[in-house]
């Protein structure tokens, strides 16, 4: 072992003495905080050209576009400025009533050609029906499509509101007209049926609420465990994934191009002299998972401090973090060996990076299995990626950050499977290595890969 | 006798190819052998064998009483015949780490010492890579030799040096052997290993054919050589039992059939006139190689 931590600290040392890593951990600091401040920098810095919108009202005497007009100037007056520097920090809306024509189809080809031009940023088209609608049979509903397709087809088309624009991801515009108009409208059309606003809400609103499990507090009363943050639990284990990805390919990518240079170098014959290919191996694998950890902990630190500013640092479990740092371990150990298999096996370069490729979707396969292990965490398919252990430590980190817990016995099967594997590789790549590592710039056969593997 | 290596019926092939074939040598512990044969006879194979870098096909590889199949022990030093140092660190830092990998921890001062010692005082603070060629292979050979080792295995030492360093190297290598440690070398340069070697073996074409002192492997193969030089700068004239005559200017070589008698030559080339230089030689090394190694001497391969 004391040969194999001498390659391995001699790996780390010389990673962590080049310039790029140096420059690379100098840097990071000042890119995370360079994000922040460009964030900062940049929030004051809005489009503030007037946002002109023609309306077509086709309701009677156009209620509907004086209800528009009086709210755009109650938000340009209000809404637009900063109320400490009275500076314009917003767009104001501005909406033109069109005059209406016995060619409906012309006017919507004019106000489009407009829209295009850019003499308008939308149009906005109010039904003759809306405050009132007809009866209407809805149209089949269609299977495919998007959540619009479906309102058209139970509503009658002179019943809706329709904008148009050819900036689709401005939204601030449809939504002011839709929190304008919403009210009102249903507002009216619930006059006719003699219900109030409140009524329907009360009548319709959400009623089914999460509730945390039950349990006696030590006075013996019956406590409800806090609700858990729907959101963060989507979105932590994600992160929490592609942050142990990151570390993991920092780290162990590198080592297919070590392993190489020391073929190409003819170093490795000096050290075989010395040294078993197994310890070889495990020392470039530890010095290179060393290096990733190295990284993994500044980076880590800064997501901690970014949680922190962000205020969900609480919602992160002491324990959570304990586990991501085993299994970041036992990922970068665990793929770290593909990449030294890579490393033995390839000849120069340009065949490592073709053998780097399969190594890399074997890295990021559990990714897709994100979906389904959302759904049913203790399902088929994550107990698999659990057991299996090409997959088992970002399949069994992302079990970790979501509820319920795991059964203690799975996180061990999932170390101990990923360290066998990591072995297995080690001893194979340790193979290939002592009987490829004279072939220089000559392909190895599939079979001869077979023959080296077998005979050593 | 103990060996400080014995290889027995050992054979590697590669590919189907056999590199080393049915080869059986003995290093006697504390000598210097030297271990010749043109390109491509098996020379660097049998040494990684020896090394345990190969693990032969079949026969048995015997290193300081030790058969195992694992990495070479720490007792054997290997300077390999492509070799390389790590060029960004520095010469101090990999002498080090190429000592501690073979279990021993420089003292203070030892690695000035044997900088030194090979002539490359006040290099040790200086990266690897802003060192010349043979400045390097000192370095190389340093690392060998800094572990103590007791067997010392080196393919083509010699090969790169200009005479200087050479001398260096050389000097450096008797040293080994007056201390006791077993000196095992590849070498091209026949008058290398005619000068400094205790035992001499020769393989070609994977299989052993020379093996023995210099002397031994002179008498093997008899006085047949007569160098002369005739008075006037005349040409040998032909003389039966005479195979062949190579002129090298100053003189001109007769190699002769077997149990030819030189004074009867004397006596043939005085008849056309004076002879300025007549002398009984022995096959250098070099004769004997080129007599083995020449194209369209595969049979002499497997004779000894």
């Amino acid at each position: 072992m004391s040969k194999t931590r001498l390659i391995a600290v001699r790996e780390y040392l010389s990673a962590v003495r080049t310039k790029g890593f140096i420059v690379g951990v100098i840097l990071m600091p000042f890119l995370m905080g360079g994000g922040l401040l460009l964030q900062h920098l940049t929030r004051g810095i809005v489009d503030l050209e007037v946002r002109k919108a023609a309306v077509i009202d086709r309701t009677a005497d156009s209620k509907l576009f004086t209800l528009l007009e009086s709210a755009s100037t109650r938000r340009n007056q209000s809404k637009t400025l900063d109320p400490d520097t009275r500076q314009q920090i917003k767009p104001e809306f501005q909406f033109q009533l069109a005059t209406l024509t016995e060619d409906l189809n012309k006017l919507r080809l004019e106000l489009s050609d407009k829209v295009r031009r850019g003499d308008l940023f939308a149009f906005i088209e109010i039904g003759p029906d809306v405050l009132a609608p007809k009866s209407h049979i809805p149209t089949t509903v269609p299977t495919a499509g998007d959540a619009y397709s479906m309102i058209e087809a139970v509503n009658d088309p002179d019943s809706l509101v329709y904008y148009t624009s050819n900036r689709p991801t401005y939204a601030e515009l449809r939504e002011f007209v839709q929190q304008t108009l919403q009210p009102r409208i249903v507002g009216a059309r619930l006059g006719q049926s003699q219900t109030s606003i409140e009524t329907i809400t009360k009548l319709s609103g959400t009623l089914v609420v999460p509730r945390g499990l039950a349990e006696k507090d030590p006075s013996g009363n019956l406590t409800f465990e806090p609700r858990k943050n729907e959101i963060l639990l989507i979105v932590l284990p994600i992160v929490l994934i592609m942050l142990m990805l990151v570390v993991v390919l920092v780290g162990a990518s590198p080592l297919t191009t070590n392993i190489i240079e020391e073929k190409q170098l003819r170093i490795g014959e000096v050290l075989l002299g010395s040294v078993t290919p197994f310890q070889l191996m495990f020392g470039k694998l530890l010095g290179g998972v060393a290096t990733s950890l190295t990284l993994g902990v500044i980076y880590i630190t800064g997501a901690i401090v970014v949680a922190s500013r962000l205020g969900v640092l609480h919602l992160v479990t002491p324990s959570l973090i304990v586990w991501f740092l085993v299994f970041t371990v036992v990922a970068s150990l665990m793929y770290g060996s593909l990449f030294v298999v890579a490393g033995a096996a390839a000849s120069n370069i340009k065949e490592a990076q073709a053998l780097v490729t399969p190594v890399m979707l074997i890295v990021v396969m559990p990714m897709f299995l994100i979906g389904p292990m959302m759904n049913e965490p203790h399902g088929l398919i994550a107990r698999i990626g659990t057991f299996f252990p090409l997959s088992a430590p970002l399949v069994t980190m992302f079990r970790l950050a979501v509820p319920p817990a795991l059964p203690w016995w799975q996180p061990l099967v999932a170390i101990c499977g990923s360290g066998l594997m990591m072995l297995v590789l080690i001893w194979l790549a340790g193979r290939v290595f002592r009987a490829g590592f004279l072939l220089v710039g000559r392909p190895a056969s599939l079979k001869e890969l077979v023959g080296w593997i077998l005979r050593g | 006798m103990t060996h400080a290596i014995s290889l027995d019926k050992v054979r590697k092939t590669f590919a189907g190819f056999a590199a080393v074939d049915d080869l059986s040598l003995n290093v006697p512990e504390g000598s210097l052998c030297g271990f010749i044969g043109p390109n491509g006879s098996g020379k660097t194979t049998t040494l990684r064998m020896i090394m345990r870098i190969y693990a032969p096909d079949s026969g048995k590889v015997v290193v300081l009483g030790d058969t195992s199949h694992g990495p070479a022990d720490d007792r054997v030093g290997y300077l390999p015949e492509e070799r390389m140092l790590y060029k960004a660190m520095r010469v101090d830092e990999v002498l080090t780490y190429l000592s501690k990998l073979k279990g021993h921890t420089p003292a203070r001062g030892e690695i000035d010492q044997w900088l030194e010692k090979l002539e490359l005082p006040g290099v040790g603070r200086r990266r690897v890579q802003t060192l010349s060629k043979g400045q390097t292979q000192k370095i190389q050979l340093i690392a060998v030799l800094i572990s103590k080792p007791r067997l010392v295995v080196l393919d083509e030492p010699f090969s790169g040096l200009d005479p200087v360093n050479a001398v260096v190297l050389r000097e450096a290598i008797l040293e080994l052997k007056r201390l006791g440690t077993t000196v095992l070398f590849s070498t091209h340069d026949m008058s290398v290993a005619e000068k400094m070697c205790d035992s001499i073996v020769m393989i070609f074409q994977g299989r052993k054919v020379l093996d023995g002192s210099l002397q031994e492997i002179q008498s093997l193969y008899g006085s047949d050589t007569l160098r002369v030089r005739l008075g006037g700068g005349r040409a040998v004239p032909v003389i039966e039992g005479v195979e062949s005559v190579v002129d090298f200017g100053q003189y001109q070589e007769l190699r002769c059939v077997q149990g030819l008698d030189p004074q009867r030559v004397l006596r043939q080339l005085l008849d056309v006139g004076p002879v300025d230089l007549f002398e009984i030689a022995r096959p250098t090394l070099q004769d004997i190689f080129v007599r083995i190694a020449a194209p369209g001497a595969d049979a002499m391969a497997g004779a000894a």
